[in-house]
């Protein structure tokens, strides 16, 4: 072995570390605190810090200690880190394995000047995260993957700002992390301090009322804040947004309040997702995503796709596949595995809506909006049926079109490293289909339904 | 190279799924000694009869530079791996499986990981042998 005896680069990690192993004791120690000082308890207030202060200092001692034992080391060819006082930890990630570097800055870290660098390898799923300092880790990330030079491919202004928002915006998890946020609030330091929120929520609500029924009221005041509230992170999450793409690395950056710097080795991207949600169809721009290894972003897209546009993505992803039209034969398509879950959830929308009309008028409106997203489902599984597939193009890309509730998504596969699990019911057999399921390094799964059995058995794997 | 499951093998594992139904019973000798009965006898019975049937079905093939498994009567499942990006094989051998000449492989590629319950204990070294840099 032809290893360096010293290093190019070394250091200890930043001091926020110690907080890191802290935030746990940290939460512990200062939700009776702040009870206490909501209720305005002086006397027990005084009982808590004495009791707390004790423990705190011991917990910051043993993270200062465990702090202190931890350390990098930066090779030509290799990084090495250490950490544990008892078990010692000691990790080595080849440069060769390195996929995507990712540095994360938020309003905290900025603060302490320090940042997150998370490293994700081409061959393994797990990933490497380090806290060091700004500068260590912009020298960190040069010397693994050094930044493009050429002037960036993408950079939304405008009207393309607007649209690159729009289709960012991720409404389901916005709507979950901000229930989770809530209940967690509440739980911590209990319900008053929502309360705000809750009132403004209701004088909304009344307003929305003097124009649709009460029932539906709710719901559109529900839809409106939620939407609200996801374009408002997608907007902070997209300011200064860029993409670049020189000497084998792409590089993506942005963000306001947590900004986000991802280096993508380009040999190492392993599919391109291109999503069809219900705002990307109106706006008739489809957001792009990027896979490389362990890798899999799916909150900020690298950029937005116009149809018959392929020049821009074509620079970026070389091999990608625009989307084109149905590559399965139809014949001997199972119509119910496409069809079950939106039809049935039509049936029952349509059924209790008409029981509601001459037993409970009232409701009728507020019944008819599932009606309408059973029946939108059921038109995205009709584009489902006559368009999912998989097959090898000329160009020797894997192409992967498959529909999962209001979403299509059209993924160009790039490397060779999949796994395919072809499953065939006897009703499937009797037709010669199975269901096809492409398996990723980075752990993400496609399903395509009701394929020709024979020519999933025959899609070659390699390129 | 063709890899199939062992008929003793496949026994090995019908008797590995008895012992959560072994579990279970105290529950149901609890209610009536009957039940208890039909429960076990139920229990063990599909157990060794599903693990000889869906085992025994199970063909390998490492050829061209893949491995194919497929497995399965009624649902038929088929797993398809390319063997130049296997990063690894595990073979087990329990005292139970070594008495009935079998082994458990699990084969490994950043893609997923394919379990092999129920080889023949030749098999498995051959397949081994084959994916990790010898000749199939």
């Amino acid at each position: 072995m032809t290893a360096p005896r010293s290093p190019a680069a070394q250091g200890r990690f930043h001091i926020v570390y110690s907080l890191h192993l802290l935030k746990n004791g940290l939460i512990f120690c200062l939700v009776p605190l702040l009870q206490a000082l909501l209720r305005w308890d002086l006397p027990s207030l005084y009982g808590v810090l004495q009791q707390e202060a004790l423990i705190l200092l011991a917990l910051v001692a043993v993270s200062l200690f465990l702090w202190r034992r931890t350390g990098w080391r930066q090779y030509p060819d290799r990084l090495e880190m250490h950490s544990g006082l008892v078990l010692h930890r000691a990790r080595v990630l080849r440069r060769s394995e390195l996929a995507v570097v990712e540095i994360a800055r938020n309003p905290f870290l900025k603060l302490l000047g320090a940042a997150r660098v998370t490293l994700y390898g081409c061959r393994s799923r797990q990933t490497v995260t380090l806290y060091l300092t700004r500068r260590d880790a912009a020298a960190l990330a040069d010397a693994l993957l050094p930044p493009p030079r050429k002037a960036p491919l993408f950079k939304p202004v405008g009207a393309q700002r607007l649209s690159f928002v729009m289709v960012s915006a991720n409404l389901i998890s916005t709507a979950l992390l901000l229930m989770v946020s809530l209940r967690q609030t509440e739980e911590l330091l209990g319900a008053a301090v929502t309360l705000p929120l809750r009132d403004n929520l209701t004088r909304l609500e009344q307003l929305v009322e003097q124009v649709v029924p009460t029932g539906v009221a709710w719901l559109f005041t529900a839809a409106f804040v939620l939407w609200g509230a996801s374009l408002a992170v997608s907007l902070l999450r997209t300011v200064g947004f860029s993409v670049a793409c020189s000497g084998g690395v792409i590089l993506c950056h942005g963000g306001f309040l947590l900004h986000t710097e991802r280096r993508i080795l380009a040999s190492a991207v392993s599919a391109c997702y291109l999503r069809v949600t219900p705002v990307a169809r109106l706006l008739r721009r489809y957001p792009v995503y990027l896979t490389a290894g362990a890798y899999h972003a799916s909150d900020v897209p690298v950029l937005v796709y116009k149809k018959g546009q392929t020049d821009l993505l074509g620079a970026l992803m070389p091999g990608f596949v625009p989307p084109s039209g149905a590559s399965e034969n139809r014949i001997g398509r199972s119509a119910p595995v496409f069809f079950w879950k939106s039809g049935l959830c039509l049936a029952f929308s349509l059924a209790v809506t008409g029981v509601s009309v001459w037993q409970l008028p009232a409701v009728t409106g507020l019944l008819a909006i599932p009606c309408l997203l059973s029946a939108a489902a059921l038109l995205v599984a009709a584009e489902g049926y006559r368009l999912e597939g998989a097959a090898r193009t000329p160009g020797r890309v894997l192409t992967v079109q498959y529909s999962r509730a209001f979403t299509r998504h059209w993924v160009c596969v790039f490397t060779p490293d999949v796994n395919l699990t072809l499953f065939a019911s006897p009703f499937a057999q009797a037709v010669g289909r199975c269901n096809l399921t492409v398996c990723l390094p980075c752990g993400s799964r496609m399903r395509v339904r009701s394929v020709n059995r024979y020519r999933a058995a025959h899609l070659p794997l390699d390129e | 190279m063709e890899i199939r499951c062992s008929p003793g093998a496949a026994l090995v594992f019908g008797l590995w799924w008895c012992v959560p139904g072994l579990a279970l019973s105290p529950f149901v000798f609890w209610q009536s000694l009957a039940a208890g009965a039909v429960f076990v006898l139920g229990w063990c019975g599909a157990a060794l009869l599903t693990c000889r049937v869906r085992l025994g079905s199970l063909r390998g093939r490492v050829r061209a530079g893949e491995l194919s498994v497929s497995r399965g009567v009624l649902f038929q499942t088929t797993r398809r791996m390319p063997t130049r990006f296997i990063s690894g094989v595990t073979r087990l051998e329990t005292p139970l499986l070594r008495r009935f000449h079998a082994s458990l492989v699990v084969v490994h590629s950043p893609a997923g990981a394919l379990l092999l319950p129920a080889l023949d204990a030749d098999d498995a070294r051959r397949l081994e042998s084959a994916l990790t840099g010898g000749r199939p």
